[in-house]
């Protein structure tokens, strides 16, 4: 017997194997219960539910905490939708998401975590999990990488069942962490009517250093010029960050070098660092009052950039 | 690229076909091995590949060069010289900064406070493999074992092909280049045979050491100090058993596909933890590596020729070989450890053990496991003082509480583990644990699914765990 025979046996019991795994991509369970990260559907939605001209933010959980749309909305007399879900989709997911949905006159702001700078194309398990919740999204996901995507999120899911069996679970209690914890524009609000916690969760080495990798210069500025073709500009902001994590020299190192690689940078990274106390449960996660500030800040920023798309310039 | 990722899952069906469908000649063939070789290796970073390729072609130039030389004096001097290029690469980028932060160290214990530079280098992987095996063909050229090569294709297709020039097993010259130049015919029984050795290597590599490895990391990142002692002796036991499903895992991946090309690669593992004393022990772990430190290290310094110094040799081929695996201390104590196991042995005279291990041989087995584990302490540790601390708190702490010896036995780690070693005992006078399948088609392929699925099972989709060799 050949190769061939060798193959085909092999590729058949494949087959059934991937067979196996596809009914469980299908027919498994969610990976997480934790649907937080779902919340991409209904941003996706109004994201190409508004024509231009608007207003679209991407970052992490910083921007979908602490910024008020509304009242950005209100400031800059055009639509807005914050796109900011979790940092750890990446900043290259982030610009892919939007991106085609950009039209003449809009306007991105970007304001993006550290981790951002440094894996700009991670792809972890909060990208399956996204997936997992909003199967659109792997569309967002360079091709060559899908495949892989697909084949993990039907093993994941296949250990989902697995586990669900052997160790029956009853639902955790997700607190706010959930996908109807998000208004209309896409912000999370349900944070804003509790008490600040007294424990936040550990961010372990996200401030230690701050440094820009390699790959994140291609991704920005192809996601700039992409923006420019399209008739739209990007302007690049900074986190809400609490100022016992802040590191001024690194944070200012790279502005310096976003505006030598050609980016917009609006404001001054040192702006968006607020006391400790107006945090909620992280140091990127801004409450009620910080968000007011913040928000009001990149009003600021955002005019000085950009006079003509201010309601109080028009006027 | 790793054996264990979803993207060599789509290159070896690919490569398959291109090696059997598309480059059917033997240069043809020869090429595309290269390519895909490089291709794999230049998946993890492929500047390296330049490297891989200079060393390649510096060792094939010497092969032809101590060749030509007729005086053995020049022969020797080419030798030299060959040697000095490979473990000069291997110094700077594996022993570099270890020098350094040592003599910075030594220094400062002297009183002084030294201002010592270092770089950051890099470990291109698998560089200890190649090198060996690279200096192997020049040394049996000058030994004139071998004649060299005249074709450079089929010297880089040895040197790079795939399955095994990142972790091994660490083939000579004379074993494989000659399978590089002559037509290769595929073989069914034998690709077969790969394709279940693969199997099991991958069962090895992710239901058992992906599966001990959270586990071991957990252990030995407690305070030994306020660890129960039965704890860090499990945490030793695990440890031996994530690295021996993670690197003879890798070598039956290695072998079994090597076969899918008509190539026979060595055999690196013989159930090693079925020995009944640590010279077998050494004859079943890594073979490929003991028996190049054999030949080019022990034999070399004298082996067992003079009685007087055979004691010196013994420790010297074994502290090589605890520095072959990295620039640190506890590697020199391991490779010393096992070096001084076998010192008493050879002194008396202890005869080797004959034929396959039995079950009236456990108590032997148990103690050699022992032994062994004693050193896996030391290889698994950060710092000799660390791996001291292990073994005094696994001796002073607690050894025999029944609470925590429940919670480590009842495990499904453990569960796994036993499923392996009863696997491999049944197999034990085979080359792996899938040359004897159930003769009914419809149960071997029940069998081979069950496996699949207990892998699939097992994936550690969140971490990547790579193979620990690849750091050597």
């Amino acid at each position: 017997m050949g190769p061939g025979a060798l193959l085909r046996r092999i590729a058949l019991f494949g087959l059934f194997v991937l067979a196996v795994l596809a009914l469980f991509y299908w027919g498994g369970p969610h990976v997480s219960q934790v649907d937080f990260l779902g919340a991409a559907r209904l941003k996706q939605e109004r994201l190409r539910r508004l024509g231009s001209p608007k207003v679209v933010v991407i970052g992490g959980s910083n921007a979908a905490f602490g910024i008020d749309s509304e009242a950005l909305e209100r400031g800059l007399c055009r639509p807005v939708v914050n796109m900011g879900l979790h940092a750890a989709l990446g900043f290259r997911y982030m610009t892919a998401e939007v991106v085609d949905q950009l039209g003449a006159g809009d306007v991105v702001v970007v304001a993006l975590e550290n981790s951002n700078f440094e894996k700009p194309d991670r792809m972890e398990d909060v990208l399956s999990i996204t997936v997992d919740r909003y199967p659109p999204a792997i569309g967002f996901v360079p091709w060559e990488e899908r495949a892989g995507l697909v084949f993990g999120l039907a093993l994941w899911r296949m250990q989902a069942t697995w586990n669900a069996w052997l160790h029956p679970e009853p639902r955790p209690d997700m607190g706010i962490y959930t996908e109807g914890s998000f208004n209309e524009r896409g912000d999370m609000v349900a944070h804003l009517d509790m008490a600040i916690p007294l424990e936040r969760k550990e961010e372990t080495d996200e401030f230690d250093t701050l440094y820009v990798a390699e790959r994140f210069w291609p991704i920005a500025t192809g996601f700039n010029e992409r923006a420019k073709a399209a008739g739209a500009k990007v302007l690049f902001s900074w986190p809400s960050v609490a100022r016992s994590v802040y590191r001024p020299a690194d944070s200012e190192a790279v502005k310096r070098a976003m505006e030598g690689h050609g980016l917009i940078v609006i404001g001054s990274p040192s702006d968006y660092v607020f006391p400790d106390s107006l945090f909620f449960d992280t140091w990127y996660h801004l409450h009620a009052v910080g968000r007011t500030q913040r928000t009001a800040m990149l009003l600021r920023d955002v005019c000085l950039a950009e006079a003509g798309i201010c309601c109080a310039e028009k006027k | 690229m790793l054996f264990n990722s979803f993207a060599f899952l789509v290159f070896l069906p690919l490569v398959f076909v291109g090696y059997w469908w598309l480059f059917r000649t033997l240069r043809a063939q020869n090429v595309f091995i290269i390519a895909v070789s490089y291709l794999f290796y230049g998946w993890w970073d492929w500047r390296f590949t330049i490297l891989l390729f200079l060393s390649s072609m510096s060792d094939y130039g010497f092969g032809l060069f101590i060749n030509a030389q007729d005086e053995a004096r020049k022969r020797k001097r080419a030798l030299l010289l060959s040697l000095v290029f490979n473990l000069g690469i291997l110094a700077f980028f594996k022993y570099f900064n270890f020098f350094i932060d040592s003599t910075a160290e030594l220094l400062r214990t002297l009183g002084m406070h030294p201002n010592l530079w270092s770089l950051r280098v890099i470990l291109p992987v698998g560089i200890s493999f190649y090198t060996f095996q690279s200096m192997s063909y020049t040394i049996e050229v000058y030994r004139r074992n071998f004649k060299p090569v005249r074709d450079p294709l089929a010297y880089l297709a040895f040197v790079s092909f795939f399955p095994h020039m990142i972790a091994g097993p660490i083939m000579r010259a004379v074993d494989l280049l000659p399978q590089f130049m002559r037509p290769r015919v595929f073989d069914y029984k034998k690709a077969r045979d790969g394709a279940r050795q693969m199997l099991w290597g991958f069962f090895k590599k992710i239901v058992i050491a992906d599966q001990c490895a959270p586990l071991v990391d957990r252990i030995f990142g407690l305070d030994p100090a306020t660890t129960p002692g039965v704890t860090l002796f499990f945490g030793a036991v695990f440890f031996a058993f994530q690295i021996y499903g993670d690197f003879s895992g890798y070598s039956d991946i290695a072998i079994g596909c090597a076969r899918f090309f008509g190539i026979d690669l060595m055999r690196n593992f013989n159930y090693p933890y079925f020995s009944r004393s640590i010279g077998e022990f050494w004859r079943r772990w890594h073979i490929s590596l003991s028996s190049w430190l054999r030949d080019f290290v022990y034999v070399p310094l004298g082996g067992n020729r003079d009685p007087k110094r055979r004691t010196r040799n013994i420790l010297v081929t074994f502290v090589v070989s605890g520095l072959w695996h990295g620039a640190n201390w506890t590697f020199v104590g391991w490779g010393l450890l096992h070096g001084l196991y076998h010192v008493p042995g050879t002194l008396v005279g202890v005869q080797k053990p004959q034929g396959h291990p039995e079950l009236r041989d456990l108590p032997r087995m148990l103690w050699t496991f022992m032994l062994v584990l004693l050193g896996w302490v030391l290889f698994r540790a950060a710092t000799v003082h660390a791996a001291w601390r292990h073994v005094r708190y696994t001796l002073g702490n607690a050894l025999l509480s029944p609470g925590d010896l429940i919670a480590h036995v009842w495990r499904p780690e453990m569960l796994l583990i036993l499923v392996m070693l009863t696997a491999e005992w049944r197999s034990r006078r085979e080359a792996h644990a899938l040359v004897h399948v159930p003769g009914m088609a419809a149960l071997r392929w029940v069998l081979y699914f069950v496996l699949v699925l207990t892998i699939l099972l097992n994936v550690d989709l969140h971490t990547r765990h790579a193979f620990i060799y690849f750091r050597f």
